[in-house]
């Protein structure tokens, strides 16, 4: 299990990497997904002060 | 399946809201096994050592890079010549999903040039026509914004997107055709693939993952365009109620 967190002078390269990685496709998940709530809550609210 | 159906933009909307909960789940199972995979069960290289773990992230990425943009392109065809509605959001949409992954290839790539070239970039063939892909990514992003007319907007991206495929066999066969730094095709060649099964293996499965992911996002950036398009129709109105 060690070698898991241990890549010699590699390690840096290796998990920045991944890192990286990861938040973009967060980034990439979420952008769509929050901004969908986000126009749904605006017309909503754009309706009711129409009303 | 009805192809018809599935391009109607309210059945689109309203049955797939169930679907990307269940891809979502599946793409986080599949990164989550595909990272301890590549991280921790894959040998590691005689020549390279751990860095080339990187690739498990940057070969699946530069791959997907290429094969949004082909999405896109042919959706913005479709769009074009039969004016079906669905394949105009298909194709803008694609674009910042594209821009995502041709970022991550990028980044990843230059992570890894470091170890391994000495170098962070090089205007190697490759590496700039893989830049080029992100310009032409944010080029339509950017184009789109600017319209008011969104559908006059989509002809034009779609335009661009066609004119910019020129570009993807250039990114693929780059390293073919000049003398590049960047490494030549190791999975490709798939009478006898450079890499051995047990480093080929992690990989292939992550390319699978990240499939995954890309349905996943493009049903979600989808279904956000056809609400911004659809959001003052009554069916949309009725289906929020609900």
């Amino acid at each position: 299990m060690i070698e898991f967190f241990s890549m010699g002078k590699y390690t840096v390269f290796v998990y920045v990497a991944y890192f990286v990685s990861i938040v973009i496709l967060l980034a990439g998940y979420f952008l769509p997904h929050y901004r969908l709530k986000k126009e749904i809550k605006k017309k909503a609210y754009e309706d009711n002060k129409k009303q | 399946m009805n192809i018809s159906k599935i391009a109607n933009l309210r059945y689109f909307y309203t049955k797939t809201e169930k679907i990307t909960v269940f891809l979502s789940f599946l793409s986080f199972l599949l990164f989550c096994i595909g990272v301890y995979w590549g991280l921790y069960i894959a040998p590691t290289d005689y020549l390279q050592g751990d860095s080339y773990r990187i690739m498990y992230v940057h070969v699946p990425a530069a791959w997907l890079s290429l094969q949004v943009y082909i999405i896109m392109a042919l959706s913005g065809f479709i769009a074009l010549v039969w004016k079906v509605k669905i394949m105009e959001i298909a194709s803008i949409q694609c674009a910042p999903i594209g821009a995502f992954f041709t970022l991550i290839a990028l980044i990843t790539g230059m992570i890894w040039g470091k170890p391994t070239w000495g170098t962070y970039w090089v205007w190697d063939a490759r590496l700039t026509s893989e830049l080029i892909l992100l310009f032409l990514y944010i080029g339509i992003i950017v184009l789109y914004s600017a319209f008011s007319d969104k559908r006059q907007a989509v002809k034009v991206t779609s335009l661009l997107a066609i004119i910019g495929i020129i570009n993807i066999p250039i990114i693929h066969y780059s390293v073919e055709w000049w003398n590049t730094l960047h490494q030549g095709p190791t999975v490709t060649k798939f009478e006898k693939p450079s890499a051995h099964i047990t480093m080929l293996l992690p990989l292939l499965y992550m390319l699978i993952a990240f499939n995954v992911y890309f349905l996943t996002v493009f049903i979600k950036r989808i279904r956000l365009g056809i609400y911004l398009r659809e959001k003052n129709s009554k069916w949309m109105k009725e289906y929020l109620n609900d």
